[in-house]
């Protein structure tokens, strides 16, 4: 992307709409610069949509309301939860599922639940879960042919903690002079909590590298990772796809070929890696319904005698997308490991479950919920409860946060003006390219594979930064996640809120100085 | 036979149990061989007096009789809130764990008492955090401590050693392994808590403060597994005497008192009222060399096991003259936590809104008072004596005497008349220990009350622990009983 690295932004944005509010004595500055929930001095930092969730909080506006006709208001692009319209009053409520309400009062009900359980999951249980996430025939297919070791997580926040917790800490029975230290691969945009994850480590960070995503054509970048392998020789990585932030999802058969082969060549050299797929948005892909049918089996059996003994692999999963079980944190770590290597995995089963108990992250209210929802019938058939709870999700992916994604790039490419382009790029017509008013580059967004989020890549951090702060003067709150401003369509469940985060979004790139050009 | 101390570290089988609990806690263990052994549950209100049974003597959570079994001991009050807020969808957005003033008010009402916020409120500066349960707050405290945020740290104090007061929680030891570093666990030592006569054992502690200069400690009163309650008089003059002198010599310590089972102590039904006391005497050594924590859990108090409902607090000086360093210090250390649960996952969302409607209603809040009280009294307290009246019994049925040296404490010999074992009343009747002379005595009589009756019991230190938070009725107490006289007549002939 060429946009020239010494140009300086305004600090405040000038795009034609905060222009013509301004001149309309519309605008009412409010200071969304309030003390931070968490001043500085520490060095743990809050994640950046936490950052942006607390000042979106302190933001004394009122909240659009998508009915209304407010002059000042604040829009939650931020968000990360799947809102939809309420039926009856068209406005946003938490997706759920009446299934599972059902379920929470019935256990609410149950005595039972209320005692304090471990968060290990086995047998039944563990099989019915693996069917919520991979599908019936999957699940069947694994079970028989692996040995699994599952937890109940606070969250998919805990499965990936448990997950980076248990292979940066190795203990002396897995851990060899040699692979002590390793190194955590991320991708280079990515989701800030896991730098949450890794502040909390015992008594020293550790290090962490970065592969790119994707190249410049949009495609994951082979490449980038093969680097990164080969600078790590003991590497512990999180693949997550579909993406946070920027909803790209790394397509089935590049995981089953280029990845797999990527790191069996790893293991030949005498590396080794645990590889986590973070998959906690696994049921909103679109391309792809049967996402993990399409890969896991294939990616597993090329991974050969590697697998479970150079190569880990960990799925990490959350129902709190799936299931709008936020609150509940309810998430699962499965590791799926060769049965001729049961010993070993019985190792890494102790210190995942040592972790857990250690770090408070037991969440039996949660256990007991995952058990009602998936687990297998006694006979061994399949919950009732999973086809019904699949379908929810499904209608409203089709019906709901799809349609979303074109209504809003339609607004957005509507409301630019001053010469300033938003297009499909002729070499790919998944990718939108923002152009400026010199028809110079100046961002991009790849159509998400998954709609639950979009991301708008900026040459650099600081243009999206700007942007993003454009937005929260305006009202709309979004995080720049490096060079991506992150918008959560999840949070916009109306036509109205949608337009105006557009609307909101155009004007702030419309004061970027690098889309106004230097004229 | 397994060895009682046998932990799920040694035998990873156990790992894969549904609903096990990965802990290096041998409590942990002792449930998960229950479990695994096929023989069908004891159960009080129908059994056959021919059939073998096993006895799960390990739990530690408070239940109370029903109509047709034990349930566990929730308050109506508890139900009813949660029922209606899990009925809102907007419930189950996500959200952290900082809690609001007047949600941090009602925890210091809920667990010091009124009089005591107001005093707290008035003189210093407090913050409080939102846990994952009682297990939360400690994983916290251990964390930030042997990471202290700047705003308190001197380069001196970077290498902090646990303290333990012995016998202490095995979550304790858990809770260090999880946050090792490269399987290097922060340095952990530990005091004796009682002496010989059961009396804090003050001597023990200023030791251990002695040898460690800059130090995380941790008061469990009441304690787990001991059920031993360290006197008021003790927390308000002889503790932070020591602490004072301690800090003269340049020492520094984070204190943190578990307070987990604070409302269940029948001498002292406002046994928080100590720590108004406790700070005062600190004097200008509060927040420059001594930080106290305030640990709580509502899993006991409010039945709330499986909600995960526990809370963090750090009390400091009041700013003077208009200087923010105080305030400045305790907003770090929310930071702190915030960052801490963030990443180890320990946020506990709806459990804070239940917590926030439980504690900020005065109304709901004296009606949860009433309700642990009257339990106490009625239902809890008096498992005591039976349980006492029950061993009684079983010590005659095995040669083995059992005589009533002073209030509370029962002296245990063997035929020849030689005192092998103290049982002493304890201070909470959540647990109730059998002190033997040594760790191995303790170890053995377990492993056989395990391997010859089927009861799966604790030992902990030099102590067998009996669960009188889940012994209902007497003939629990009579099972239990057989079971651990016939294990001590085995082991001392």
């Amino acid at each position: 992307m060429v946009v020239s690295s010494t140009a300086r932004v305004q600090p405040f944005p000038k795009g034609k709409l905060w222009q013509s509010h301004l001149k309309k004595g519309k605008i009412v500055f409010h200071s969304t610069r309030t003390k931070p929930l968490m001043p500085g001095g520490s060095p743990i930092q809050p994640d950046e949509v936490t950052r942006v969730g607390n000042l979106f909080k302190n933001d004394k506006r009122p909240v659009f309301n998508p009915l209304g006709t407010q002059e000042a208001f604040k829009i939650n692009a931020n968000i990360g939860m799947l809102f939809v319209p309420d039926p009856k009053t068209q406005l946003p409520v938490l997706f759920g599922h009446p299934e599972r309400d059902k379920l929470m009062h019935q256990i609410i009900d149950d005595a039972s639940t209320r005692e304090y359980l471990g968060p290990v999951i086995s047998g039944g249980h563990l099989e019915g879960v693996l069917d919520f996430y991979f599908g019936n025939e999957l699940s069947r297919e694994i079970t028989a042919k692996y040995s699994l070791y599952g937890q109940v997580t606070s969250g998919g926040t805990g499965a990936i903690n448990s997950f980076l917790h248990v292979w940066n800490e190795l203990p002396p029975e897995l851990a060899s002079e040699d692979n002590i230290t390793r190194t955590i691969g991320l991708s280079s945009i990515h989701w800030s909590g896991y730098d949450a994850q890794t502040d909390v480590f015992g008594l020293a960070k550790p290090k962490i590298a970065t592969f790119e995503l994707t190249n410049k054509d949009g495609n994951f970048h082979i490449n980038s990772f093969k680097t990164f392998l080969e600078e790590n020789k003991h590497c512990t990585i999180l693949l997550t796809t579909p993406d946070n932030p920027t909803g790209f999802v790394i397509p089935p058969n590049v995981i089953s070929n280029q990845i797999a082969e990527a790191l069996n060549e790893h293991a030949e050299k005498g590396g080794t890696a645990a590889v986590g797929f973070d998959l906690a948005y696994l049921h909103f892909i679109t391309d792809h319904p049967n996402y993990a049918q399409e890969f896991l089996i294939q990616f597993l059996e090329k991974l050969g005698s590697n697998h479970g003994t150079s190569i880990q692999t960990y799925f990490l999963m959350s129902g709190s997308k799936s299931l709008g079980d936020f609150s509940i944190r309810l998430g699962h770590e499965i590791l799926i490991a060769p049965k001729s290597i049961e010993a070993s995995t019985n190792k890494i089963t102790k210190l995942s479950s040592i972790n857990k108990r250690g770090t408070g992250g037991n969440t039996s209210l949660a256990l007991h919920l995952s058990n009602a929802l998936f687990t297998r019938t006694d006979d061994g058939s399949q919950n009732p409860n999973i086809p019904v709870l699949r379908q929810a999700i499904q209608d409203v992916l089709t019906n709901q946060l799809s349609p979303r994604v074109g209504q809003f790039l339609t607004s957005f490419a509507d409301e630019l003006g001053g010469g300033i382009k938003f297009q499909a790029s002729e070499a790919n017509p998944k990718v939108w390219q923002l152009l400026g008013r010199s028809n110079q580059p100046v961002a991009q967004m790849r159509l998400p594979g998954m709609p639950y989020f979009g991301g708008l890549t900026f040459a650099n951090a600081e243009d999206a930064q700007t942007v993003a702060l454009a937005c929260q003067q305006a009202g709309l709150y979004l995080p720049a996640i490096e060079e991506v401003v992150r918008i959560g369509f999840c949070g916009l469940p109306h036509e109205n809120s949608l337009r105006q985060a557009a609307k909101i979004l155009s004007g702030a790139v419309g004061g970027l100085q690098s889309a106004v050009g230097s004229n | 036979m397994s060895n009682t101390s046998e932990t799920l570290v040694q035998n990873p089988e156990l790992f894969h149990q549904e609903g096990a609990r990965g802990s290096t806690d041998p409590v942990m263990g002792v449930n998960a061989r229950f479990n695994k052994l096929d023989l069908p549950t004891f159960n009080p209100y129908n059994y056959d007096p021919n059939l073998k049974y096993k006895y799960n003597a390990s739990a530690g959570m408070l239940v109370v009789p029903g109509e047709t079994s034990d349930k566990v001991f929730v308050p109506k009050a508890v139900l009813e809130a949660s029922a209606k807020l899990e009925q809102d969808p907007q419930n189950y957005a996500y959200i952290g764990p900082v809690m609001d003033k007047e949600h941090q008010r009602g925890v210091l009402d809920f667990f010091f008492t009124k009089p005591v916020r107001e005093i707290i409120e008035a003189d210093y500066t407090y913050s409080f955090v939102f846990t994952a349960g009682g297990t939360q707050a400690v994983s916290n405290m251990f964390g930030i401590t042997t990471k202290l945020p700047e705003s308190l740290t001197t380069s001196g104090q970077k290498q902090r050693t646990i303290g333990l007061g012995n016998p202490y929680w095995g979550g304790y030891d858990s809770i260090l392994e999880a946050i090792a570093n490269n399987g290097n666990k922060p340095p952990m030592a530990t005091y004796e808590l009682n002496d010989s006569e059961g009396n804090f054992n003050l001597k023990s502690l200023r030791e251990f403060l002695q040898n460690n200069k800059h130090c995380t400690i941790v008061l469990t009163s009441p304690n787990n597994p001991s059920g031993y309650v360290i006197p008021p008089s003790i927390l308000e003059n002889e503790i932070p005497q020591a602490l004072k002198e301690h800090a003269e010599r340049g020492g520094t310590v984070a204190v943190g008192f578990d307070l987990a089972y604070i409302h269940f102590i029948p001498a002292h039904p406002n046994y928080g009222e100590f720590l108004p006391k406790f700070l005062k005497a600190l004097g200008s050594t509060l927040g420059n060399n001594i930080y106290p924590y305030l640990l709580m859990s509502n899993s006991k108090s409010l039945g709330l096991y499986a909600k995960r409902v526990g809370y963090l607090g750090l009390i400091l000086p009041k700013d003077k003259n208009g200087e923010q360093k105080w305030e400045r210090a305790s907003a770090d250390f929310v930071d702190r936590c915030v960052g801490w649960q963030r990443g180890t996952a320990g946020n506990a969302n709806m459990s804070l809104k239940l917590s926030r409607v439980l504690l900020t209603n005065p109304e709901t809040q004296a009606e949860l008072k009433a309700s642990i009280q009257k339990s106490l009294k009625e239902e809890i307290q008096p498992r005591i004596k039976t349980a006492v009246g029950a061993f009684r019994k079983q010590a005659q049925i095995n040669n083995l005497g059992f005589e009533n040296t002073k209030a509370g404490t029962y002296k245990i010999s063997d035929k020849n008349g030689k005192v092998i074992a103290t049982l002493r009343e304890p201070g909470t009747p959540y647990f109730m220990p059998i002190e033997f002379a040594n760790s191995q005595q303790a170890e053995k009589v377990a492993q056989h009350a395990e391997k010859d009756s089927n009861l799966f019991i604790v030992a902990a230190s030099n102590l067998v622990r009996v669960p009188t938070c889940i012994g209902t009725s007497q003939v629990v107490y009579e099972h239990w009983g057989a079971a651990i006289f016939k294990a001590i007549s085995s082991v001392f002939g």
